[in-house]
Formats: C-alpha cells, structure tokens, sequence
C-alpha cells in the first residue's frame, strides 16, 4: 500500500528558523495552523498527542510506525504545509527552502527514511525562485513531487506559472495541490463567501481545486506540457463526475473562444490528473461503488491517503466496500507507484 | 388574447417550465414603473451610454446577445420581450402549460438602488406579463427582492403576496454572503409566512464584485467560468443545511436555477459524511443533511449534460431521487434552451410525471389544469 499523502509537522516555529538562511531568521512568519478555519478541537487527530507533548507528525520514528506498522503501508509521500501565501514571496520561498532542507535531512535519510518519499515545496508566486528550487532538488532520488498551495491569487492555468510547470514536467515530477496553512493573502473559501460553521469550510475547501483544473484544460496547459501530471491532494474526485460532465457539454459550443482546445476536457484527464482518497465522499452504498468509479474512469484516478496526522485520517479499512477488485488494488497502491514510478526508485 | 381562442375547453397541465426568462421590450417601458424619485437614477437620460458588464464573453454574444435566433420577435425586438409572441413560440409551440417567468435585473451599485430596480420589475412583470397579456392564466411571476437590502425585500414580500400569479421569491446568490447567513432571514422569514419558495438564479454577467470570487482567482474564459457556477450552489446548500435555516424556518423550500443538479448526489454524501464525522460543531443540525435537501430544496433541469458516454447519465439519474428533487426548464429564450420533448428522454419512465409537472405543481400550488391555446387561423391548438 502506499499512502500518497502524509503532512509532517516541524516541532516548533523553532525548529523552521533552524532551517532558514541566516538573512531570514529573525523574520516573523504565521503559525502552521490556519488562524479562522482551524477545527474546533484542533486539527490533528486526538489520538496522536504523544504524552510529551509533541506536536503530531513532527516525530519520524513515531510517524514511521504509525503507517507502516499500524496502517500497513509500504511507502508514504511526505508533503509538508508551509505557512500561507505571503506578501514577501521571497520570505515565501526561503520557507519552502528550509522546509525542503529539513524534510531531506531529517525524514529521506536514515532507517526511517527508507520507506518516505518527499515533496519539493515552491511558491508559484516566484517563479524564478520555484523553477530554480525545482533544479536543486530534482535529482534528489526521495523526492517524487512538487508541492504547492492550492490557494491563488491566480489560477494554475495562467500563463505566468508555465515555466514552473515546465520545469516539474522535464524532471518527470507531478505537481501536488494541498491546501496550505498558516494566513496570508487569500480570498475566502467559497465563492459565496466566508462560511460560518467548520464543516461548511472542511466540506467545500477540497473542492476549489476545479477552479485550477478547469482554467488549465481551457488554457490548453496540459498540451503544451504533455509529461505533466497535477494531483488533487485534498480529494474532490466525488464532484468531479458532474463538473467535467458540465465542461465536455460546452466544449462544442466554446471552441471558437478556445480553438487549441482540441478533446473534450474528460479526454485530459487519465494522462494529466490524479486525486488523493478521503473517507469523507463519495458513494456509501455498496451497488452503487463500482459503477460510480466506472464513470470517467476513476479507478484510474485515486490513490489511497491516509492525510496522516489530520483529524480525518484514514485507513484503508475505509475505503468503500464494493470496489472491484483492479480498483482496489490501483488506488491502494499501483496508481501511485506508477505515478512517482516508484518501482524504478527501490530498485 | 389576439391570434387565440381562449373560450374552448380546459386542458391538463402535463409541462410546467420553471424557468423563463421575460425582458423588457426597451428601457423606456421599463422606466415607467420606477418608484417615484428613482426614474432619473436608475434610467438615466443624459448623455450617458448604455454600457454592459461585458468582461466575460459568453457564447455568440455580439451577434444573438446569446439569445435563440429564431425567437427575435416579429417586430424585431430582443428575443422574450414579447409576452404574445413566447404564448405562440413556448407555450403553444413547445407545449408548455404554465411558465415560471424569472426576470434577471440588473445589479446595482448601491443597495436601495438594487431594491428600487427591483421594485421597479415587479411593477413591470405584474402589468406587462401576469396581467394585461395573461388572458389564458399561464404566465405566472416571482417577486424579485435585493439580496443587498433583506428587511426591504421581505416589505416587498408582503407587498405582493396574495397576488394571483406571483408564486414565488427570487433573489441573486451573488453577494459573496452564503444563503444559510442570519442577513437573510427576514427574506425567509417573509417568504415561509406566506408560503412562497425562495427561488435562486444566477447572473451571468455582472459587476466584478457580484462575480464569485474563490480563493484561487478568476477564470480566463467563458468556458472555464460557466462549469465552475455549480459550485456557488454547492457552498449555498452547504450554508443552508449547516447554518441550520431549514430548523429556523421549517416550512421554507429554496429552487435552484440554472446551475445543473447533477453536483447534488456527491455534495449530499459529502454533507453527509462531515455532518456524521463532526455534529458537535453544528449542534443544530438535527437531521442528517441530505434528509433536509430531499424536504426543502428543488432544482431546475436545464441546461442538461451530455456526458462522452450517454449511458453513464441515466445510470447516475437512476441514483438520484429525481422524481423529488427536479423540476423541468428550459431557458427560453436563452441560446442554451433545453427543449422538453428533447429533455424528457433522459428521466425514468417513473419520475416523469413528477419532473414535467407534479413536483412544480405542487411546490408552487398550480393548478392541474389550464385554459386551452386553440389558435384561430386553424382552429386547432399546435400541441
């Protein structure tokens, strides 16, 4: 089984700062934890308090057995938060740095290292600084990926990112989409503005992913990188079904607008597209699993993520019963491996 | 009414259309009905030039204003403006018994602006459509009310309630404040009391400000917007069942139009499953949320999908209560129209009674039967 989506915890602020170039250690930066939207309760999983006191996830060894032992997966792909989308991209940048720093170090090396993949961590914001980020560390044989927030200003469609894009397609690294933490300059969670209860944000966040995804198959981006492949992180495949329907039903009707548009946007998305599981959607009823994961082929889509130390972890115990059997057996493991081509990286 | 026999017999309402569209036929005929003192400010007749909130380009704008070609009307005036020509075109033509009329008023900058044109569109429809070209008692209106200024849309609320052809509440989702938000429960409060629905449609082209804003940024194309609108509706279900307005306003029903329904199955079990996994945070949930959904909401059926394999869509209709939930549109006279003959293939043989006519019938307590169109060129009616 490969868990394709686990969020380890720095310590403290501290032990970022240890991380950061000299020139940034003294700057103030928010907190990991979201300021409006953190979960009554706390984020994490109560369960997952050690005694000490140690924040979830920031433990290797503990996280460590937590997965491969408790959970039973082989491998997990590490993809740290960062701390919001900051005015000072540099400052941005130079926390992604020192996150990527400290994921190598402490997590990808070592005897709990070597069942851990990682995340390179950019800010679209600076792409000059993503791209060159992106270089440092693609070689890097742990690291599988690059991370970026889901929260924008722009979305990925757009034009200005293409470079940093390009430089994940050429290194053969899909781009994972999370959203990101802390507080910085973001417009509120839903289009019909600031929601009032927790489970209103936590239900719809995930979803704001088809913003990025549609504006990318419209701006044509996935024919102009044809190796690149994004993954959804927070889940959202269950309103895919219904939102791409609604795109491929206009595509005849748009096509003067958007002539370089040449397949129906469902045609994208095997080659282009992936989403992380979560227990929290898709269909209960047993009957209706198989045929619903038939349906835009989404057993080719979703891989397995336990969001390890989040509140809503899971298991594989909780995905649907009624899966079929390769569908199973892709979103629990073979999607991911052959999407980080993991095979290839153990041996 | 001119060109039709009105003295015949009844019919049986089999098609009600829950969603058309009526426009005024200039601003001249719409200024008329302005609030007294607001006939300057909202129609303007200096050297001001008409300008449109066009920095989305929908499809075939600059040449049909993304209108059907062939319902220009005989005059050749904007397509819908023409009460006589949609009777012979929709409700003739097409076979519609009884028409929702929903009218799309422009958004204002300012609030008592918004309420005032809304004012001002009420006294339009009531006259224009629901009275003097209403003879055969198809049309029937909604109240449009500011989703800016809730306390003066609930005073127009009781300014029209009771009226024989005005069924419903129609308010713009567009003010970035979700549904289930306390500011608009005297809208609700108004609205229950007198048991209208709440009727919900969104504005294709408007200010910047009243654009849902996400918090990824706004969409290049046309074709990446229209999609993404069925999200503003899945945030708005969500603020109704988890803000609790259905345990504050039990007798309240809420229409969504024109923004698909097919996103209603996922988003009921995703409610679902984050109501189960995290009750003591909305303690007044009593009910799961899908369980308020199938009581209080309904959803218009246009404009229908076409998914790249046809029978994905009626196995996915098949999951769905669709026999409760849906209510046949069409559009009219918009270039995206779904024809009812056409549409109705798609539904089960068992729900079809109740998405053609029965649900709307009985949300909005229609009658069942209408007086016949029997034309009198031919003497005989074209359905």
């Amino acid at each position: 089984m490969v868990d394709a989506s686990v969020q380890p915890s720095f310590r403290s602020d501290a032990e970022l700062r240890d991380y950061l170039a000299p020139e940034f250690r003294s700057r103030a930066f928010p907190s990991v934890e979201k300021v409006w939207y953190q979960a009554p309760g706390g984020d994490y999983h109560p369960d997952l308090w050690g005694e000490d006191g140690v924040r979830p996830g920031a433990d290797a060894d503990v996280t460590a057995r937590f997965l491969f032992e408790t959970i039973g997966a082989d491998s997990a792909i590490l993809n740290p938060l960062t701390r919001g989308n900051l005015p000072d991209y540099i400052l941005n940048s130079a926390i992604c740095a020192a996150t990527n720093r400290w994921l190598a170090e402490r997590w990808l090396e070592g005897d709990a290292g070597t069942t851990f993949y990682g995340t390179i961590r950019v800010n679209p914001e600076d792409v000059g600084g993503a791209v060159a980020e992106i270089e440092r560390w693609a070689d890097h044989p742990r690291m599988v990926q690059i991370g970026v927030p889901l929260q924008s200003r722009e979305p990925f469609g757009k034009p200005q990112f293409l470079p940093i894009w390009e430089a994940a397609a050429t290194h053969g690294l899909p781009v994972a989409v999370h959203v990101t933490g802390g507080a910085g300059i973001e417009y509120p969670p839903t289009p019909s503005g600031h929601p009032r209860t927790y489970p209103h944000y936590a239900a719809f966040m995930p979803l704001n992913y088809f913003y990025h995804l549609s504006t990318m198959l419209v701006e044509g981006t996935f024919d102009k990188l044809e190796d690149l492949k994004f993954v959804f992180a927070d889940g959202g495949a269950d309103l895919l079904t219904p939102l791409i329907w609604r795109m491929d039903t206009f595509w005849r009707s748009f096509r003067d607008q958007t002539p370089w548009m040449t397949r129906y946007p469902s045609e994208s998305l095997r080659e282009h597209v992936r989403f992380c599981t979560n227990r929290l959607e898709g269909p209960v009823e047993e009957s209706m699993v198989s045929p619903w994961m038939r349906q835009l082929n989404k057993g080719a889509l979703l891989m397995f993520a336990s969001h390890y130390p989040h509140w809503s972890l899971a298991s594989p115990a909780d995905l649907p019963a009624g899966l079929d059997g390769d569908d199973r057996e892709g979103i629990l493991w073979r999607n991911a491996s052959d999407l980080y081509g993991l095979s290839e990286r153990s041996s | 009414m001119a060109g039709y026999d009105l003295s015949g017999s009844v019919k049986e309402v089999e098609i009600v259309d829950c969603d058309v569209h009526p426009y005024e036929r200039s601003v001249d005929q719409l200024r008329e009905y302005a609030p007294k003192g607001w006939e300057k400010e909202l129609f303007p007749s200096g050297r001001e030039i008409s300008p449109a909130f066009l920095y989305y380009d929908p499809p075939d704008y600059v040449h049909a204003r993304s209108m059907r070609y062939d319902a220009v009307t005989p005059s050749g005036d904007r397509p819908g403006s023409d009460p006589d020509f949609a009777t012979e075109q929709l409700l003739d033509g097409a076979g519609i018994d009884i028409a929702m009329l929903q009218p799309i008023p422009v958004l204002e900058r300012l609030p008592e602006a918004d309420h005032a044109r809304r004012v001002t569109t009420n006294n339009w429809l009531a006259d224009v459509w629901l009275d003097k070209h209403n003879a055969h008692g198809r049309w029937r209106g909604a109240i449009s009310v500011s989703m800016r200024d809730p306390v003066a849309g609930a005073r127009e609320i009781e300014r029209w309630a009771g009226h024989p052809y005005m069924c419903q509440v129609l308010m713009c989702p567009q003010s970035r404040v979700s549904f289930g938000d306390p500011w608009f429960d005297p809208i609700y409060e108004a609205a229950s009391r007198h048991e209208l629905p709440v009727a919900t449609h969104v504005m294709g082209l408007g200010p910047f400000e009243f654009t849902p804003l996400n918090p990824v940024g706004n969409q290049t194309h046309w074709h990446d917007f229209l999609p993404s609108w069925s999200l503003l509706y899945v945030s708005h279900l969500m603020s109704l069942v988890f803000d609790g307005t259905f345990e504050k306003f039990p007798n309240l029903r809420v229409v969504f139009t024109e923004g698909a329904f097919s996103w209603v199955l996922p988003t009921m079990w995703r409610m679902d499953a984050y109501w189960r996994a995290r009750r003591s945070d909305v303690p007044w949930v009593k009910r799961s949320p899908s369980e308020y959904v199938k009581e209080h909401v309904r959803f218009t059926t246009q404009p229908l999908e076409e998914p790249p394999v046809s029978s994905d869509y009626k196995e996915y209709l098949g999951w769905m209560d669709v026999g409760s939930l849906l209510m046949f549109s069409s559009d009219y006279p918009h270039w995206s129209y779904d024809a009812p003959h056409w549409a109705s293939r798609f539904f089960p043989r068992s729900a079809l009674n109740a998405i053609m006519r029965d649900t709307a019938i009985e949300l909005y307590r229609l009658p069942r039967t209408v007086l016949e169109l029997t034309s009198r060129d031919s003497g005989r009616s074209m359905v």
